[in-house]
């Protein structure tokens, strides 16, 4: 009981907190001048889009978080390769039958392999549909036309999704049970690991992410005197986000791997004495958490046009505050803080430009001052050690 | 004046009340023994008298002085030293080490004359050393050759227990709170346990509370047995009227249905 | 007596080999080595100093060196150098007083100011002083939170630290991003940063085997048992903080006068990584892991050049191939080791195949020209470094030394842990009750101490 009396009086300091920031806001922009409604559309749609893509990271730090209490260093480096497979994916095909029937056998089956054990498709009946679908898929995509970014989006995601399984199965999966300061600084090797071999791999420079879509195809439209920036993206980004969330809270809450995934969440231990394959539900978790990090790589590639192997430190960065605010652990939480400090971002800049050379101390200090003084985040709960 | 002294002590985590209304005092010279079935609140009143917890509602005295609101530290530095029920020793340090960190409270020597080993540095930790051997030499020469020297965790488990009760004794303390001290030791061990914690009193000059569950153990040594149940005082005084007490029965065993 | 004299004969060889090492030609390489080594060694100690004996991990180092590195630059930075074309968006406030030479001057202390090698000792000793300051502050969250939670506040102290002297407001004391040129190089001298280890390693030596280091020791192994025994956390953890990040400081000095310029590449993330594997690798705690291990590494980072040079594009697929493979069969052969079954498990395929696949690519592509053309494989190191952590936390936590400090009783004895002849006769004594008849009545029974 005094717990939750606790709780509601710091849910009413933060709302207060928050109604002086609307305030000062507020104020803020009535004295800009050419703050125009225009350019209040403009950072909104920015603000959304952005906040979308945070959002979609963040959730892959909450669930590995949230399952087995790591702080997934390398996520940042799971969003930059999902970038670089969609890239490769939309510029190199289509390619010569013989490379993409390699290909095809060697993504297929890596694909197939994880599928299957990420699932129980044990049944030979389903592992044969299933490897028909895959190979013959894969196989057709690859070698008949230039891919559009629907296909990019897709292979890129499955691709990644088996890629950040990989991470956990190679790197963090031998350390369950070790102090979590080891599982940490594993994860940050693991992140300096992806970045450097993605320096080698792709080459250090940056691309130019050109996705000859709709998508980049300007459709500005006016308010009054008053141009807004408008293209595709910024709509396509917040609806396949909120489409993801959707699938995600259905998977969540109506399967069984959904379940035996909240049930590691609260209690590993005893969730594997009531028959839950542990195993299986945190490379599930890496699994989920990868997919949505390479759908917000190959978005955040369109929007911003250009990808290069450092581009996950900043964007990993403020997606792990975004789920700090939004109380790690917490899958709701972690949308809602995603958003949140897409606005913050965005508002602060346009509102104060001198200090968008701060940008970036800005997300660390509000870090820092998350975790110092409400380290359960805005909805998550208290995760004090027993004494 | 009372060693310790606890004043209508009330204290609640979250719906749970865990200790209430609890008074207690404790005389200079005493051995006084807290008993009660599990989840009685008996570890929950030591964390409140050691500032591991804050009481809600009462007053802690300890030889005249306030001292609920301090800090485990502060309050090790009054003079109120603890065992834990589950083991906490410092297990990769040697136990001589693990002896002399609850001495360094009382080091008047900075960090930089400790760094330069001044003279009277070097004094200090040569009192520190035989202040430490003064107290293992309790438990007899075991612990006081090579084990000395070997880290705690190739130590047996009553080994144990004895380097953590020289550890709360280094402190310096006048009270000593110990958590079970004969957990997980054979009947010997226990017996011998028995004989020294009574030494600790006679030669040490300690005043000593203990939580036990061995009655044996209780009944031998304790001047005074208070009962705990439910966080409430049901019974406190000599060990034989308190094991006869019908309310201490009851907690123990349950009503008998008529 | 007998150690003593020992230490100071190794010491007086050690600097013996590196007189001739100053001496003799063709080692300059083999010289900014050790040079690096010992840098980077004080670093690592320092950082050994949290993370190893204090038990938390910190990830903020770097942010220390950089504030030890900028404050040296700006004290130390030459009449000459500080022109305005030289240093333009340093703010003339900064460029006027910011003077070791001038504050040394005004004081009326000509004869300091006169020598380099002076300013160059105060200077750094100042640029400890800033960041032991800030050593207070990055320490303080430590009394609220822990683990991983903490780790993380350090390391977002660390970057905040770094991104800020690229912030035009603050640029007027830091030259922005095109950093300070120009410092004099006096730790390119090697007896200036080999004095310096040595005094380090004196220093922390005396403080590990203190009451304080031991201090220190027990808040790793159990907080809450040093807080009942009346250490005070709060003191002793901003202390420890202070003190690294003061020789942090120091080895930032000295590392940003070895290289004659600092800017915010010089110290970021990377640097802490490094000094994070240094002191994994070496073992937690032990100063003479640090060293260790940070030798290692330099050593890895000055002659894993040759992993970085120019080479036809076949050498990278094939090495890749081979490593693959590598993998399979050493993932098989632990599997085979330890009895599991299966003997390869379907993930290990992927390996092999990738493997086989990349071998395949190679011999049959073999003569087109895109296999042949030269590339330069960067960031080989960086990966290997990653790949030893990785290795280190899984197979090996302890590392190379465990806790384990060199000293001469563990070479030359005595050892005080291994009982004697007698003490074991003395101990079976005590609780055998066949050999002590005295026993049979009240004796105890813990012979199997």
């Amino acid at each position: 009981m005094a717990a939750s009396k606790i709780t509601s009086r710091s849910t009413i300091i933060s709302l207060l907190i928050g109604a002086v920031f609307v305030v000062l806001l507020g104020a803020r922009i009535n004295s800009l001048e050419n703050y125009t409604f225009a350019r209040v559309v403009q950072d909104f749609l920015n603000a959304l889009t952005l906040g979308s893509l945070y959002a979609l990271i963040a959730l892959g730090y909450t669930m590995v978080y949230g399952i087995i209490r790591l702080i997934n260093f390398a996520h940042g480096e799971i969003f930059m390769l999902g970038s670089y497979f969609a890239f490769y994916a939309m510029t190199l095909t289509p390619l010569p039958w013989a490379i993409s029937l390699l290909v095809t056998i060697i993504l297929g089956g890596t694909v197939l392999l994880v599928l299957r054990s990420l699932f129980n498709l044990e049944e030979p009946k389903r592992t044969f549909a299933l490897s028909l679908i895959i190979f013959g898929g894969t196989f057709f995509l690859l070698t008949f036309r230039k891919l559009g970014w629907v296909e990019g989006l897709t292979l890129s995601m499955l691709a990644t999704g088996v890629a950040g399984v990989l991470l956990e199965a190679i790197a963090y999966k031998p350390l369950r049970g070790a102090p979590r300061e080891s599982m940490l600084i594993t994860a940050i090797a693991a992140s300096f690991f992806l970045q450097n071999f993605g320096q080698l791999v792709f080459g250090a420079r940056v691309r130019g992410f050109n996705a000859q879509t709709i998508l980049n195809k300007p459709l500005n439209f006016h308010i009054g005197p008053e141009t807004v920036y408008f293209t595709g993206i910024l709509v396509v980004v917040p609806l396949i986000t909120a489409l993801l969330l959707w699938v995600l809270n259905l998977f969540v809450s109506r399967t069984r791997l959904g379940k035996a995934m909240r049930a590691t969440a609260q209690d590993a231990e005893v969730a594997q004495m009531m028959g839950v394959n542990v195993n299986q539900v945190i490379a599930l978790t890496f699994f989920i958490g990868s997919i949505l990090a390479a759908a917000a790589g190959v978005m955040y590639a369109i929007r911003f046009g250009q990808i290069h192997p450092l581009m996950g430190l900043m964007p990993g960065i403020k997606a792990f505050t975004a789920a700090v605010i939004g109380g790690i652990g917490s899958l709701p939480g972690a949308v809602l803080g995603g958003l949140l400090l897409g606005f913050i971002e965005i508002y602060v800049v346009s509102l104060f430009p001198t200090l968008s050379a701060y940008k970036d101390v800005f997300a660390f200090v509000l870090l820092i001052l998350i975790l110092l003084f409400r380290p359960s985040g805005l909805v998550g709960e208290d995760l004090t050690e027993k004494v | 004046m009372p060693l310790l002294e606890l004043r209508n002590i009330y204290k609640a985590f979250g719906g749970l009340q865990a200790i209430s209304n609890v008074s207690l005092t404790v005389n200079e010279g005493e051995i006084v023994s807290v008993i009660g079935p599990n989840g009685a609140g008996k570890s929950t009143l030591f964390n409140l008298i050691t500032g591991v917890y804050k009481p809600d509602r009462g007053d802690i005295i300890f030889q005249g002085e306030r001292i609920n609101g301090l800090t485990p530290d502060q309050v090790t530095k009054k003079g109120i030293a603890r065992t834990f029920q589950n083991l906490r020793l410092f297990t990769h340090l040697s136990v001589l080490d693990n002896i002399l960190i609850p001495q360094h409270h009382r080091l008047k020597s900075s960090w930089l004359a400790a760094v330069l080993r001044t003279p009277r540095y070097v004094r200090e930790e040569e009192e520190m050393k035989k202040i430490a051997l003064e107290k293992l030499s309790f438990f007899g020469p075991r612990l006081m050759s090579f084990r000395l020297h070997q880290p705690v965790y190739v130590l047996s488990y009553a080994n144990r227990r004895r380097t953590e009760m020289a550890r709360a004794m280094a402190t310096g303390a006048k009270l000593l709170l110990l958590d079970e001290p004969s957990a997980g030791m054979n009947p010997k061990e226990t017996k011998e346990i028995t004989q020294i914690i009574r030494r600790f009193r006679d030669e040490g000059g300690y005043t000593i509370v203990l939580v036990e569950h061995k009655m044996n153990l209780v009944g031998e040594i304790s001047d005074r047995v208070v009962v705990l149940d439910y966080g409430v005082k049901i019974a406190e005084g000599d060990y034989k009227d308190v094991v006869n007490d019908p309310q201490v029965i009851e907690a123990y065993l349950g009503r008998r249905e008529e | 007596m007998r150690d003593y004299l020992l230490t100071l004969l190794s010491v007086g060889l050690a600097a013996l080999a590196l007189y001739f090492l100053t001496v003799s030609e063709g080692t300059s390489g083999l010289l900014s080595a050790l040079t690096l080594i010992f840098i980077w060694g004080i670093a690592a100690i320092s950082l050994n100093l949290i993370n190893g004996q204090l038990g938390i991990l910190s990830l903020g180092h770097h942010g220390f060196m950089l504030i030890g590195g900028y404050v040296t630059a700006l004290l130390m930075l030459p009449a000459r150098e500080r022109r305005p074309f030289r240093t333009r968006l340093l703010s003339d406030w900064a460029r006027n007083h910011l003077d070791l030479d001038k504050w040394l001057r005004g004081l009326g202390l000509d004869a300091l100011a006169n020598s380099i090698d002076a300013k160059f000792i105060i200077a750094l000793f100042i640029a400890g002083l800033a960041a032991a300051l800030l050593g207070i502050i990055v320490g303080a969250p430590s009394l609220r939170l822990k683990g991983d939670y903490l780790a993380i506040v350090t390391f977002g102290f660390g970057e905040i630290i770094r991104l800020l002297p690229n912030a035009p407001e603050v640029a007027a004391f830091t030259n922005g991003p095109l950093g300070i040129k120009g410092i004099p190089g006096n730790a390119g001298n090697i007896w200036w940063t080999f004095l310096a280890l040595l005094l380090v390693l004196w220093f922390f030596s005396r403080l590990k085997f203190s009451s304080y280091g031991r201090a220190f020791e027990g808040i790793r192994e159990d907080e809450i048992a040093a807080e009942a025994m009346g250490v005070n956390l709060a003191y002793h953890k901003i202390l420890a903080f202070t003190i690294s990040a003061f020789f942090a400081g120091v080895s930032g000095g000295l590392y940003a006068s070895y290289l004659q310029s600092v800017d915010t590449q010089t110290f970021n993330f990377f640097v802490t990584f490094f000094l994070l594997v240094a002191i994994s690798l070496g073992g937690l705690g032990s100063i003479t892991g640090a060293l260790l291990g940070t030798a290692i590494v330099v050593l890895v980072r000055v002659y894993g050049g040759f992993l970085e040079q120019p080479n036809p594009a076949w050498v990278g697929y094939l090495s890749g191939a081979v490593l693959m493979l590598a993998a399979f069969a050493f993932s098989a052969y632990i599997r085979k080791a330890r009895r599991l079954r299966p003997v390869i498990e379907p993930k290990h395929f992927i390996f092999g195949a990738v493997g086989a696949v990349l071998l395949v690519i190679t011999i049959a592509f073999f003569k087109q020209p895109w296999m042949q053309q030269t590339v330069q494989f960067f960031g080989m190191r960086k990966m290997l470094l990653a790949v030893i952590l990785i290795l280190i936390m899984i197979y090996r936590r302890e590392g190379v030394m465990g806790r384990a400090e060199f000293s001469w009783k563990l070479i030359i004895g005595p050892r005080e842990d291994i009982p004697t002849d007698e003490q074991r006769k003395q101990d079976a004594w005590l609780s055998n009750p066949d050999l002590n008849p005295g026993l049979k009545e009240d004796g105890d029974d813990d012979a199997s101490a």
